[in-house]
């Protein structure tokens, strides 16, 4: 059972090398990375940047291969690491090339969803912090996007991760995604879109006439969610908000979903306020900015997010009603279970386990290995399409 | 056709065929002839762009000036394709040239599919299925280049309908066919959720083939633009070449000049008199700047937003990191958390921000203030609160702002035009009456009103000490064209009188209010705080001189000239401001809302 509420952000410094050293995933980290070597400077021409200690924070980070990656993070050990987008060349060299000839070429595409977004629907909690009363909605959105992404759009490689403390994020490493240009990303991040507007306005969310196909499909998703959350979780129609209709949310709810009926039977009631209603407390806000530039950096999986302590892990969203974040291994609660584990040290084949198979990492670095696994037969797969298109054995 | 008889008007079935422009021109051409050709064309573009909604368009379009000097525009004409090449060679070097052209330029494309009749669509796709066989042979399209997608597009077309005439035909009326295609090619369209996608394939009616068109034409533009630009050491080998580009470089400087810098003679922006300035603002930089002082801090895009108006608005580097540095180290108000974000601890990354934005950091590019387009497109999220107010869709935001929606999302400029006049219409009301009392405070007690800075003493209330509790307030004084800029006599008015006239007189905040008030114009175009009567006079002769509006003779007036015939053409609307009502105020940007309002407020001023 990992340790999550005794990190102390002062033994950082002081943890941060061992984690560097012994439970960072370099192999499948690499091999992510890498996508197969193919094409063959993938890996050299990306971007990273770290944010060292005291805030200080390097940009243009790249290097040769898997063991000079490994190096650099335990030299360093840097407090963040970002994900940047592959270069036409060597990131690390970017003086010595002309300014318009350095150029991001591809990156995957990138959603980041962070709980603060919600703060005008959300009650329980409010800034940083989240619990169980406003996780659903990262469920939800999770759900939404997942399918979206995937039967909407045909991506297949879909890397969700939780950033460690109030927001997710997600990676789509298909190929056509990473080389997809900044319309494209705009396209793909607008439709997703539906709750806009800022401070100034109430109405949020706005339905034509006509529901498209994929916020029937939204909607559908957060009605399996919404009554738990709205009623159990949240208590949107509370006493003190809405005074003396009824006897709970529940009722106050039910209440106003016979009034909209009798409204709309009588032709008073135009439009889709229910759906509206739902859309604008559940559906998904992502930050469009950060899914449009092909050379916006994102936090890298698998580093440790200094407030919180805790790994920026993995998701699998086929079981993401199961993720709990408060679960989610701390850098402290790691180390120390490195110390006192009883996973022996080798395998029933007597090959030497990695450290982060021996902790309560080995489920998330899983999620991670089946991800990876699918990126790799999709390549044999296409090599051997066009193997066969070459005729080449 | 609707325009087949009219011969004044600019006869669209005189197209030939609509072009993707895939092939250059050839063959031989007189000098004077291609510059003529490429300068017509890029008027015609400039005034294009300048419309704001459908019916701007058709005005332009019927406009005898426009018409006349339209024979290069035929579309697929040799004048058409020569005068497009040459404003690729021309405009690839900027940035903000290049997007001019690719965005005028599709416009103009639009325009012209949707005046299409069926046979012309019909030579259209036989025209670019031809070209593209052509191209295909020699180039190797690298993956994501649109030339793949043109020709996948009309391998598609050709695969699932049996002829042009056919689709041609489908395309204009309400056709139930529709294309597989994959989502990159109706980017627009997925955008605003208007098709329905599986798998990545888009279902697109084969009416909306138009807006397929209209992006690939986009990808293309940019392309060849990219591609001119990448062989301009090549192409400007030739003299002739390198003088074409620097006529049309030159008239697009010129036509655009005003668009983007405020005239000179308008007090520069300064951390001194922003405040009070701020009372000129457009309601879209005024919530931002009202937020800024309430909550000490921005959401990101709105912190760009302001930055880029201020900076606009003459706010040098040094006086923008001020501000921001002060309104940074002051703790946030609630909910926002006082540990994120603050000056210090993030003073690098901000100030290299602001750098950025003035052009001094990364790819040094100048950035301009948004135009009221771009801010209107704002997709806001919480917290933020930049945008265009007049373009909410909240019927209580509107109403709250005292302006009528004018209906479609172009006519907010209108909307925030008619916003400013209902202000200076209040204005000139309290204007009125702050004279009327003054004159019978002056005829009255033979005392005149100023202000002084050192004068301060108990029982002699100062307008001074009043204008520092309320900084953005507004002084209104006696006429000192009479008295010397040295003197002025000191403030005598006792406390009971001033407090009667207090409520209706505007004052001004005392660093901003200088000596030598009075006749507003004077103020206004005052240099280095003194007063020079010799501009004064400039202006008067200037605007004896003038029977018919200024039209700005660019290109032939001296810098100082130039100015002047501005400022007397500001005057001149402004001093015969009688009725607000009838003005007409086009704005674009933030900052024309700022200056036309300035400089109505000082013309009601100098009315008598």
């Amino acid at each position: 059972m990992p340790e999550t509420h005794n990190y102390d952000p002062n033994t950082l410094p002081d943890l941060l090398p061992l984690y560097y050293k012994r439970l960072f995933p370099y192999g499948p980290y690499y091999k992510w990375m890498n996508y197969g070597g193919v094409p063959k400077h993938y890996f050299t021409n990306r971007e990273f940047s770290f944010t060292l200690k005291d805030d200080v924070y390097i940009r243009y980070q790249s290097f040769s291969d898997q063991q000079d990656f490994e190096k650099e993070l335990q030299k360093k050990c840097p407090y963040k690491i970002d994900i940047g987008a592959v270069y036409s060349h060597r990131p690390k060299d970017h003086k010595t090339v002309k300014s318009s000839a350095f150029i991001a070429q591809e990156k995957e595409l990138v959603f980041d969803i962070d709980m603060t977004d919600y703060d005008d629907v959300r009650f329980c909690c409010s800034g940083a912090d989240i619990c169980s009363k406003c996780w659903p909605l990262m469920v939800i959105a999770v759900k939404i996007i997942d399918r979206a992404l995937r039967d909407d759009f045909g991506f297949e490689h879909l890397l969700w991760v939780y950033s460690g403390r109030r927001g997710i994020h997600c990676w789509v490493c298909d190929e056509g995604a990473r080389s997809l240009s900044t319309q494209g990303r705009s396209a793909v991040a607008e439709y997703l879109q539906v709750v806009k507007g800022g401070e100034n306005l109430v109405r949020k969310a706005v339905l034509p006439e006509k529901i498209h196909p994929s916020i029937r499909h939204s909607l559908q998703i957060i009605d399996k969610h919404f009554l738990e959350y709205a009623i159990k979780k949240q208590d949107l129609l509370s006493y003190d908000f809405v005074g003396k209709l009824g006897r709970d949310t529940a009722s106050r709810w039910a209440i106003l979903q016979k009034r909209l009926e009798e409204g709309r039977n009588m032709n008073l009631v135009k439009g889709y306020t229910e759906e509206e209603v739902k859309l604008q407390f559940c559906y998904p806000r992502l930050d469009i900015n950060v899914s449009k530039g092909i050379n916006h950096l994102l936090k890298s999986p698998f580093c440790i997010h200094p407030k919180s302590g805790k790994v920026c892990v993995p998701m699998d969203p086929k079981n993401i009603d199961d993720f709990d974040p408060m679960e989610v291994p701390t850098i402290s609660g790691l180390i120390e279970e490195l110390d006192t584990s009883t996973v022996p040290e080798t395998d029933t084949e007597g090959r030497r386990l990695k450290d982060y198979k021996r902790t309560s990492l080995k489920p998330y670095i899983e999620i991670f290995e089946s991800f990876l696994k699918g990126l790799e037969s999709s390549r044999k797969g296409k090599m051997i399409e066009q193997s066969d298109v070459k005729m080449e054995f | 056709m609707k325009h087949l008889n009219n011969g004044d008007t600019w006869d669209f079935c005189r197209l030939m065929i609509m072009v993707f422009y895939l092939l250059p021109p050839s063959g031989n051409i007189p000098y004077q002839k291609l510059e003529d050709y490429a300068l017509k064309r890029l008027r015609f573009l400039l005034r294009l762009m300048c419309c704001r909604n459908p019916e701007e368009v058709e005005g332009t379009l019927q406009d005898a000036s426009v018409v006349h000097q339209s024979d290069c525009l035929i579309s697929g004409s040799s004048k058409d394709v020569v005068s497009h090449h040459m404003l690729r060679l021309a405009l690839c070097d900027d940035a903000d040239t290049r997007t001019f052209l690719c965005s005028s330029e599709l416009a103009l494309f639009r325009l012209r599919l949707a005046e299409m009749s069926s046979e012309e669509w019909e030579d259209f796709f036989k025209n670019t299925e031809n070209n593209l066989k052509q191209l295909m042979k020699t180039a190797s399209p690298s993956s994501d280049s649109f030339l793949a997608d043109l020709d996948f597009l009309i391998g598609i077309l050709n695969q699932e309908f049996c002829s042009w005439h056919f689709i041609s035909k489908e395309i204009l009326s309400h056709s139930q066919y529709h294309l597989c295609l994959p989502f990159h090619l109706a980017l627009g369209l997925v955008a605003r959720r208007e098709v329905s996608l599986s798998k990545g394939l888009a279902l697109v009616p084969l009416s909306q083939i138009s807006v397929v068109l209209g992006e690939l034409f986009q990808r293309s533009m940019e392309q060849a633009v990219h591609q001119a630009w990448l062989q301009r050491h090549v192409t400007r080998c030739d003299p002739r070449i390198r003088r074409l580009t620097a006529v049309v470089k030159r008239a697009y400087k010129i036509e655009t000049r005003a668009f983007h810098h405020l005239p000179s003679y308008l007090p520069r922006l300064e951390l001194s008199n922003l405040w009070s300035q701020a009372e000129f603002f457009p309601p879209c930089m005024s919530t931002l700047l009202s937020t800024l002082k309430e909550r000490h801090r921005l959401a990101h895009h709105d912190r760009i937003q302001l930055t880029l108006f201020l900076k606009d608005m003459g706010l040098s580097l040094h006086e923008s990191l001020l501000l921001w540095k002060q309104e940074y180290s002051k703790p946030p108000a609630p909910p926002l958390d006082p540990n994120k974000r603050s000056w210090h601890g993030n003073e690098r990354r901000y100030i290299y921000s602001i750098r950025h934005l003035y052009g001094l950091e990364g790819g040094r590019v100048n950035y301009h203030g948004h135009s009221c387009s771009s801010i209107q497109g704002r997709s806001l999220s919480y917290l933020e609160c930049g945008g265009c107010p007049f373009s909410l869709k909240d019927e209580s935001q509107r109403t709250q702002l005292v302006v009528q929606d004018l209906g479609q999302q172009k006519r907010f400029g209108m909307a925030c035009a008619s916003y400013m006049k209902t202000r200076l219409k209040k204005r000139q009301s309290s204007i009125d009456f702050a004279r009327e009392l003054e004159t019978a405070l002056h005829c009255g007690k033979g005392e005149s009103i100023l202000t002084r800075k050192s004068m301060r003493s108990p029982g002699i209330h100062s307008l001074e000490s009043e204008a520092l509790d309320k900084p953005d307030a507004f002084c209104r004084l006696q006429q000192p064209e009479t008295v010397p800029s040295s003197t002025y006599s000191p403030v005598i008015i006792s406390n009971e009188a001033f407090e009667s006239v207090r409520p209706h007189l505007v004052i001004s905040d005392s660093a901003g209010c200088n000596i030598d008030t009075g006749c507003s114009i004077t103020q206004q175009y005052k240099k280095n705080g003194k007063h020079h009567l010799r501009d004064v006079s400039k202006i008067r002769s200037k605007l004896e001189s003038m029977e018919s509006p200024c039209h700005s003779e660019q290109g032939t007036l001296t810098r100082d000239e130039d100015n002047t015939g501005k400022m007397a053409d500001d005057v001149r609307k402004s001093s015969h401001v009688t009725d607000i009502e009838s003005l007409d105020i086009d704005i674009r940007k933030p900052s024309d809302y700022y200056r036309c309002y300035v400089t109505l407020l000082n013309g009601m001023k100098a009315v008598q």
